[in-house]
């Protein structure tokens, strides 16, 4: 029989997360703010804007999914986050699949933040500066699409459907969307989008799509 | 695609990550399959009907075959 967390527990449970989420809040709050106080947020084109919104609730979610990944308690309620079951420990299969999750997670947000801060508090951005970033992006990339597979391998058929119908849903919305767009562009009528604009809406687009989609296959 | 799964690991006394755990799928794709927002691949609908040492069409049934009352074949 399934036994759910009640009483004094929950409630200290609860208030655990929200000091913590408290905690998280302030110090990324702080560094946030001190971030836009320094660099001319005015000035940021929207597609670094976009990046560094994305990039935001990517690190939020990915730390969350991480810290939750680390112990029984919170593997519990990433198996089943609205009656999540303490007295029944998730696989170790289970475990590290969170794991992986945050871990994705965490590096697509850091990797789309990376080049919007570097251009921001390194101007003009000295080449080295530039070569460095560049390697650690590409490090990253690499960490990252290992992490993926790792994640398709370990996924069960509903999971492998909702990854498979994000990724054809958002090609499908966004060579329409971009078709348009380059024509126009090609007869003078709209202005010219560099690649950064189009990775970060085929991001957000991404995003959109498997979020919709989680929720219509139930993982929602 | 209608199903009994629910009832049928109701009547076990199976939660969905019992039944996902025997399976080797997650809780959210038999809550998914549950509720009609997944169609089971054919490996996983035998692995089902073999868990419940029933046929197929006893536990899975098309959506212009539905199940009579009371999850009773027609």
């Amino acid at each position: 029989m399934k036994t759910q967390e009640t009483g004094t527990r929950r409630i200290s449970t609860l208030a655990a997360l929200s000091v913590a989420g408290a905690c998280f809040g302030l110090v990324t709050g702080w560094e946030v703010g001190h971030f836009i106080k320094n660099s001319h947020v005015k000035d940021l084109s929207w597609s670094d804007l976009l990046a560094l919104t994305l990039a935001a609730f990517l690190l939020g979610i990915g730390l969350a999914t991480s810290v939750l990944a680390c112990t029984r308690r919170g593997q519990a309620i990433l198996a089943n986050p609205r009656s999540p079951d303490y007295s029944r420990p998730v696989s170790r299969a289970q475990a590290v699949f969170f794991g992986l999750q945050g871990g994705v997670l965490l590096l697509a947000g850091a990797m789309l933040a990376t080049p919007v801060i570097v251009m921001q508090t390194q101007s003009p951005l000295p080449p080295k500066w530039g070569l460095l970033s560049l390697w650690a992006l590409g490090l990253s990339f690499a960490i990252q699409t290992a992490l993926n597979i790792a994640v398709w391998r370990r996924s069960d058929e509903v999971f492998r459907r909702v990854i498979s119908e994000s990724g054809a849903a958002t090609f499908w919305l966004f060579q329409g969307v971009f078709f348009l767009w380059a024509a126009g562009e090609k007869l003078r009528m709209l202005p010219a989008v560099s690649s950064w604009d189009l990775v970060v809406v085929i991001m957000a687009l991404y995003l959109s799509a498997s979020m919709v989609v989680s929720y219509r296959r139930g993982l929602g | 695609m209608q199903s009994r799964l629910k009832v049928l690991r109701a009547e076990r006394d199976w939660s969905q990550a019992d039944l996902g755990e025997r399976l080797g799928v997650s809780r959210q794709a038999i809550n998914a399959i549950e509720t009609g927002k997944h169609d089971p691949s054919l490996s996983l609908v035998f692995r089902i009907a073999d868990l419940f040492e029933l046929s197929v069409e006893e536990i899975f049934r098309p959506d212009d075959r539905p199940y009579a009352k009371r999850g009773v074949l027609r």
